[in-house]
């Protein structure tokens, strides 16, 4: 049995009589519950003490709340609740980017070796296929090559050869034109130029062979180099260059 | 009043430690969130960066390759339509009208035989050798005779010439009834080589049967200079 000691406070008492109840050593109406009612009801309180025991009783029942169970952890403010709620939201955001993270590991992965192997593959196709051609097609290739080059190099010559017969034939016509002119050497260089030698009975036909060779589209800048009158002949040398295009 | 005094220490004690507590709590909540961003941070620059990068290289080079590819192909399905008798035989002709080697003898002979052809007189024929891979025969030559014959003598060497010949550099005079012509001639050959040497297969190859005009006169003048006509 616990006794009341000097200076305990009323909390105290309250729980030192739960505990007596609780271990049964007294009573739930307290001591005086085995009392004979007789005995209690003859016991006349005065103000001063039922306002005591009303106190007393308040306080149990207070305790005897208590005594349901002590909640040791605080209740929640709203700045707690605010911040328990961001730091869910980050880690939900966390755990969003970590999985996006390896997802797009995933992917770049994937496309990194799929482009790699695609290469090895084109490269071992590209080198099947050379192969090929080299073994079957060397001969083939070099013969097509030798006859280009012989194709290339007459078509070179071709392109500067003209018919030298139609050149001279060309300048009998130019002088047969005018009549009484005689052409008796024709130079014709590598580079199409041309001059000419000849000679007609007077200087009128010099000037009206000169005006035919420039009014003539198979040859460009015609000039007159020399001109020499004899007694009965006059001599003269034309140059120029040929439009070898009309002449191939 | 010294409970008091306690209670006072204890309270204030309490609060510090519930400050520092604080404290503590809000770092160690941000700890993670912000080591993991660094991570993150650490992964995409170290392996991410190069592996982009090298994903990015081997599709360039996969588009390099893949145009050889293609080229390769349509090499293929080329040299696929030539018939190897066929381009052997064309090619014998070829070499017989620009030969691998022309040498100076068999080249004078035929300018000796039109000149007797086109009954001209010879006052020079000489020519020299070359030893180049591709090269002319040059040869000069002065004839005398007629003005006809003379231009039948230069057409033949233009139009019916066996030989791939060209003419520089003439002089042609004379009166009514005798002219001498000077020029310079040149027949050319092209050495080759092996059939069987390395090919460069990244070359443009160029079909030869694209120009089948030149090749069927090849074909005709090499009939010509078998058959020995006009030869």
């Amino acid at each position: 049995m616990i006794n009341n000691t000097q200076g305990d406070t009323i909390e105290n008492q309250a729980e030192n009589q739960m505990m007596n109840q609780a271990e049964g050593r007294v009573p739930a109406g307290g001591n005086n519950s085995k009392k004979d009612p007789a005995e209690v009801e003859s016991v006349i309180l005065t103000p001063e003490e039922e306002e005591k025991q009303e106190e007393v009783k308040a306080h149990a029942d207070e305790i005897a709340s208590i005594s349901e169970g002590i909640d040791l952890v605080p209740l929640v403010t709203d700045v707690q609740a605010q911040k328990e709620d961001k730091k869910i939201k980050v880690n939900v955001s966390i755990i969003v980017s970590a999985f996006i993270l390896i997802v797009v590991s995933f992917a770049i992965i994937i496309v990194n070796v799929s482009f790699k192997n695609r290469l090895a593959d084109e490269k071992e196709y590209l080198s099947v296929l050379t192969d090929d051609i080299r073994k079957n097609y060397t001969d083939v290739i070099n013969s097509n090559n030798q006859i280009i080059d012989r194709i290339d190099l007459y078509k070179e010559i071709k392109s500067t050869q003209y018919a030298t017969d139609e050149v001279v034939e060309f300048f009998n016509d130019c002088a047969s034109q005018v009549g009484n002119v005689s052409i008796t050497r024709y130079d014709i260089s590598a580079n199409s130029k041309i001059s000419i030698r000849g000679t007609a009975a007077n200087l009128q036909d010099v000037s009206k062979l000169w005006y035919i060779l420039c009014n003539n589209n198979n040859l460009t800048g015609i000039t007159l180099t020399s001109m020499g009158k004899g007694v009965d002949k006059v001599s003269f040398a034309f140059s120029g260059t040929l439009i070898v295009d009309n002449f191939l | 009043m010294p409970a008091q005094d306690n209670d006072l220490q204890l309270k204030s004690t309490n609060d510090e430690v519930r400050d520092n507590s604080g404290l503590v709590s809000r770092l160690s909540s941000y700890i993670l969130p912000i080591s993991i961003i660094a991570l993150v941070v650490l992964i995409a620059v170290l392996v991410f960066v190069p592996m982009i990068k090298s994903a990015i290289s081997y599709n360039d080079e996969y588009k390099t390759v893949h145009a050889k590819v293609e080229s390769m192909e349509k090499l293929q399905s080329q040299l696929r339509t030539l018939d190897p008798t066929v381009v052997q035989t064309d090619l014998n002709n070829a070499r017989t009208v620009i030969p691998q080697v022309l040498n100076t003898t068999r080249f004078l002979t035929y300018i000796i035989h039109s000149r007797d052809k086109y009954s001209l007189s010879s006052a020079t024929v000489g020519g020299n050798d070359t030893s180049a891979a591709q090269g002319a025969v040059n040869s000069s030559i002065s004839m005398s005779g007629s003005q006809e014959h003379i231009l039948e003598f230069l057409d033949a060497f233009y139009n019916t010439s066996p030989y791939i010949l060209s003419i520089g550099g003439i002089t042609l005079s004379g009166d009514e009834e005798n002219w001498t012509v000077k020029f310079s001639l040149s027949g050319y050959y092209i050495n080759n080589g092996d059939l069987r040497a390395d090919v460069d297969l990244s070359a443009p190859f160029v079909n030869y049967t694209n120009y089948r005009d030149v090749v069927d006169l090849f074909a005709q003048k090499a009939e010509q200079i078998a058959s020995g006509v006009d030869y």
